[in-house]
């Protein structure tokens, strides 16, 4: 393997692992709100965050390149006044990563939350807690496994990103290529054996990430 | 002046089932009351709109001053303030906590050297001793259900509610309990108690 390819890895790894850590604060509190209280639009909400899931990542991407361009009207905003530019960069990589992998963070995360006895929680209230110390004391730590193999999956889903990021983040070696998109960029240019290699360290990481999250959670099953 | 707890509420449920609680009346000196009925009557729901967990649809929960629930455009106090100590059926320990921590939940408050011999007083009080660092998972019914109780007295309520209780204590333990001996004579715990059978 070459630098290029070390470089390729190492960025790849880094924008999964940095998408991860923006979906785990959001995706928390948004797998909380979809699981306990009870809310108007609540369904709405929990149908736009599985979108992703369904729909082409390549509709998702023209989504987010059309929000996010400077003529786009998040965009043009965060131009304007923090002189931010998303599209074509490596924050296009992670935002289209974050949001592609987000519906999997989501519905492990929910699904754990829901299993959490609500009696405990009750429990913890009449012990004077307030809701923080009820949340970080009580619901998250019981819904740890469904919440570290959400991650994991997280990870691994943006390890393997591909329509939305060429979309909104483009090909450009080096700065917004990943492993996915290098693999396809490979093959049209008739280097198949680099995209077989490509494809393996791929398969590895991907293999990796979920045979950890497997131990991971067998370790916290007590 | 503390009056003891009034309570007279409706609590309606989505199958057209009704719980009327007229005019309960706990006195101000501590006292147990009991609760008797047929299973499926209400009587945990009761406890619980008691606790704050369930909120009635009508009427009033009056303690001593304080409206916990009612009348009519007034907030529910909510369980944080009410005070009260509740052991559920199934004792609700929390399972990734060991023992001492269970205990000691409620006492986040305080300094941890106080909160630790708290603990250790009502722990020995219960007859739980050597078993600080067990998980509920690794404990007995009867064990279980003490840790339960301590975690409930142990932050000195003013009224401890008590779902199904004392079925699962031995006879010692039991004669303990309903003796009402407190852990610590200088700040007696002398909880009104409601309780369900």
């Amino acid at each position: 393997m070459s630098a290029e390819d070390w470089q390729l890895i190492w960025f790849t790894a880094r924008m999964a692992a940095l998408s991860t850590c923006l979906v785990l604060p959001v995706g928390l509190g948004l797998a909380w709100c979809l699981a306990r209280p009870r809310w108007r639009g609540k369904a709405l909400v929990e149908t736009l965050v599985s979108l992703p899931l369904v729909l082409p990542p390549v509709v998702t991407g023209l989504v987010l390149l059309t929000l996010l361009g400077r003529r786009g009207p998040l965009g043009r905003w965060l131009h304007e006044w923090f002189g931010l530019d998303i599209v074509f960069t490596w924050k296009a990589v992670v935002l289209a990563l974050a949001v592609m992998s987000m519906p999997l963070f989501v519905w492990a995360a929910r699904t754990a939350i829901e299993e959490v006895n609500p009696l405990l929680e009750q429990l913890a209230r009449t012990l004077g807690a307030g809701e923080w110390r009820v949340l970080f004391t009580i619901t998250l730590p019981l819904a740890r496994r469904g919440i570290i193999a959400g991650t994991m999956l997280a990870f691994a889903r943006a390890l393997g990103e591909f329509g939305a990021t060429i979309m909104v983040a483009g090909n450009i070696p080096g700065q917004t290529t990943t492993l996915p998109v290098a693999i396809y960029s490979s093959v049209q240019l008739g280097r198949d054996s680099r995209a077989w290699m490509l494809a393996g360290v791929s398969a590895t990481l991907a293999f990796l990430a979920i045979w950890m999250s497997a131990r991971l959670v067998r370790r916290h099953k007590r | 002046m503390n009056q003891g707890l009034r309570a007279s509420f409706v609590k309606r449920f989505d199958d057209a089932a009704v719980i009327e609680v007229c005019g309960l009346a706990l006195g101000a000196d501590p006292e147990i009351t009991v609760l008797f009925g047929p299973s499926g009557c209400g009587k945990t729901t009761v406890l619980r709109c008691l606790a704050g967990l369930e909120r009635p649809d009508k009427g009033t929960i009056l303690f001593g001053e304080e409206f916990w629930f009612g009348p009519a455009g007034r907030p529910p106090f909510s369980p944080q303030r009410r005070r009260v100590g509740f052991v559920p059926q199934d004792y609700g320990l929390f399972p990734h906590l060991s023992v001492e921590q269970n205990i000691g939940y409620g006492l986040h408050a305080l300094p941890a050297r106080e909160s630790r011999a708290r603990v250790g007083e009502t722990m020995r009080w219960l007859g739980l001793e050597g078993l600080e660092r067990r998980r509920p998972g690794a404990l007995s019914g009867g064990q279980q259900q003490r840790v339960a109780l301590a975690r409930a007295l142990v932050t000195r309520p003013r009224l401890l509610l008590l779902d199904e209780p004392l079925s699962a204590l031995d006879a010692p333990a039991r004669l303990r309990v309903r003796n009402g001996t407190p852990p610590d004579a200088a700040a007696p715990v002398h909880p009104h108690a409601a309780r369900n059978p």
